[in-house]
């Protein structure tokens, strides 16, 4: 029997098909009249997991939303991780406004980062689901407004503080700040970074996480399309590596999503990305959750058994892009394995609570 | 025997209290604060509902109704409205069954008025959530959570996700 399930048969393939299944259900999602979509119900039904676990369910729903296919059994829980999606931001924007204000009581005026702030990019605020609120505090204000939200109980346990962005995005509150601008949540004006500040927070936050999250690249080519005349230097900084990292997120954005990225003539590493990096993102988006190589799982090895260790250690193998990252490095042709075995071995210490934590 | 009539003939009052209301083109989603569930209102149940003002006649909206779908509507129709949103605790008062739902199935009233009826019966449906998580950093079982997004199983209960 032909048919595109049949594609999915050897878990090798399964892993490369899911994730570029993936990527063509949301290719250009994030527009407000998507593409047309050619495939089959088969498709959608084998890639319909990794859509809602990894979040993108909403976008998915989306794609085929005026095709032939929406009234599938698998198109329906698409819709229905649209319709909570939908409710759900409008429950996050009462969060946010609370926090924002409780804040704001004590004089302490934060940024707001990704969640809310990318989805104010996508034609409706439904389109992408809500975790935590992730707020940025410079270090002056971190401790006590800690202090403040563990005060509130469960109202401030939906938080994540970030303290300052220097450690991990290479920029300066203070500048940030400076530059920042403000959406209205709810009926509170809140403070968030500007539009290429927080790309490139975006772009780095993507990397770092090992680019599990094809939603975090839909929220990159949401914002490259929506706005013509981006200030590249002040995106990009003058250190070489923060440009590489971003010029390549943008690449995939482009690469493996149909992001136009025909405005930005600058970024010519968004042109010519490592020839492993678009497969690595794609194995990883084959998965509806990251691929456990981190803590706890880690070290969940039955050394005894030397036949189970072999595959046991596959599974747990650096994925390169969180190995890159880890050891801050750059993205080229050279080979990924110094990085990941690096990575392999800290996490294995770090297990053992006897290696620093990076990140 | 009139104010009895006029009780039965008025629509009951619309709870609004706890809930969190979304206007879709096609349909309108309805989270309850309180129960934290979420419904969804086709257009014909959620013009019922927007109608639920306790004055309104039963007639009242069977015209209304009649004039939306453009066929020919039921007082069926609105019973089966009423039955369902009373269901879902988005009526005021408690939960109970209307006389006229029951006397009646749904595919008796499409075979009585033909397939353009469909349109106009009433469906509040349950949102459930999809068999997989939704945020990156979601919480497991017995974590605390003040909303629903936040857990891995997309269900917070008394502060704790389930």
């Amino acid at each position: 029997m032909e048919g595109p399930h049949r594609t999915f048969t050897t878990p090798h393939r399964a892993t490369q098909k899911h994730g570029e299944l993936v990527a063509r259900m949301l290719f250009g999602a994030w527009r407000l009249n998507p593409p047309e979509l050619e495939t089959c119900e088969e498709e959608i039904e084998a890639v319909t997991p990794q859509l809602l676990g990894s979040g993108a369910g909403a976008l998915g729903w989306r794609r085929i939303t005026s095709s032939q296919f929406r009234t599938s059994p698998a198109a329906f829980k698409l819709q229905q991780a649209y319709r909570l999606q939908t409710l759900y931001a409008g429950l996050h924007e009462v969060e946010i406004e609370q926090v924002i204000k409780t804040l704001a009581a004590e004089e302490i005026e934060p940024l707001l980062i990704k969640g809310r702030v990318a989805a104010a990019l996508y034609p409706e605020l439904g389109l992408r689901p809500y975790g935590d609120i992730d707020i940025c505090f410079d270090s002056g204000h971190y401790k006590i407004a800690a202090s403040i939200l563990n005060a509130q109980g469960d109202k401030g346990s939906g938080v994540d503080m970030h303290d300052g962005f220097e450690a991990v995005y290479g920029l300066s509150f203070d500048e940030v700040f400076e530059r920042a601008t403000t959406i209205k949540v709810g009926k509170v004006m809140v403070r968030v970074p500007c539009f290429e500040d927080h790309l490139r927070i975006l772009c780095i936050h993507f990397l770092k996480h090992g680019g599990w999250r094809p939603l975090s690249l839909c929220d990159i080519a949401a914002a490259l399309e929506a706005q013509e005349d981006i200030d590249w230097d002040r995106c990009l900084g003058g250190d070489k590596r923060i440009i590489n990292w971003v010029s390549c997120t943008i690449g995939l954005a482009h690469e493996l999503l149909g992001a136009r990225v025909s405005n930005i003539p600058v970024l010519t590493g968004a042109k010519k990305l490592p020839r492993w990096l678009a497969a690595a993102v794609l194995r990883q988006w084959a998965s509806p959750y990251p691929l456990a190589n981190e803590t706890p799982e880690f070290f969940k090895l039955n050394l005894r058994e030397p036949a189970q260790l072999k595959s046991e250690i596959q599974k747990r193998w650096p994925n390169p892009i969180k190995a890159t990252m880890y050891f801050v490095g750059s993205f080229n042709e050279l080979p990924r394995l110094p990085f990941q075995l690096g990575n392999f071995i800290s996490l294995g210490l770090r297990a053992l609570g006897r290696f620093p934590r990076h990140w | 025997m009139s104010v009895l009539k006029t009780r039965e003939e008025s629509v009951p009052r619309a709870r609004r209290d706890g809930l969190l209301v979304k206007e879709l083109p096609d349909e309108l989603l309805v989270y309850d604060l309180f129960r934290q569930k979420a419904h969804c209102l086709n257009r014909t149940a959620a013009l019922v509902w927007n109608q639920c003002d306790g004055e309104t006649t039963v007639e009242q909206l069977v015209l209304l109704l009649g004039k939306e779908s453009n066929a020919a509507v039921d007082r069926e129709v609105v019973w089966m409205a009423f039955d369902q949103l009373s269901k879902a605790h988005l009526l005021q008062g408690r939960a109970r069954t209307w006389p006229g739902a029951s006397r009646i199935s749904r595919r008796e009233l499409i075979r009585r008025a033909g397939t353009a009826a469909a349109i106009a019966l009433p469906i509040v449906s349950s949102i459930v959530v999809p068999d997989a998580v939704q945020a990156a950093t979601c919480r497991p079982s017995n974590a605390s959570c003040t909303s629903p997004a936040q857990c891995c199983s997309q269900l917070c209960n008394a502060g704790h996700c389930a």
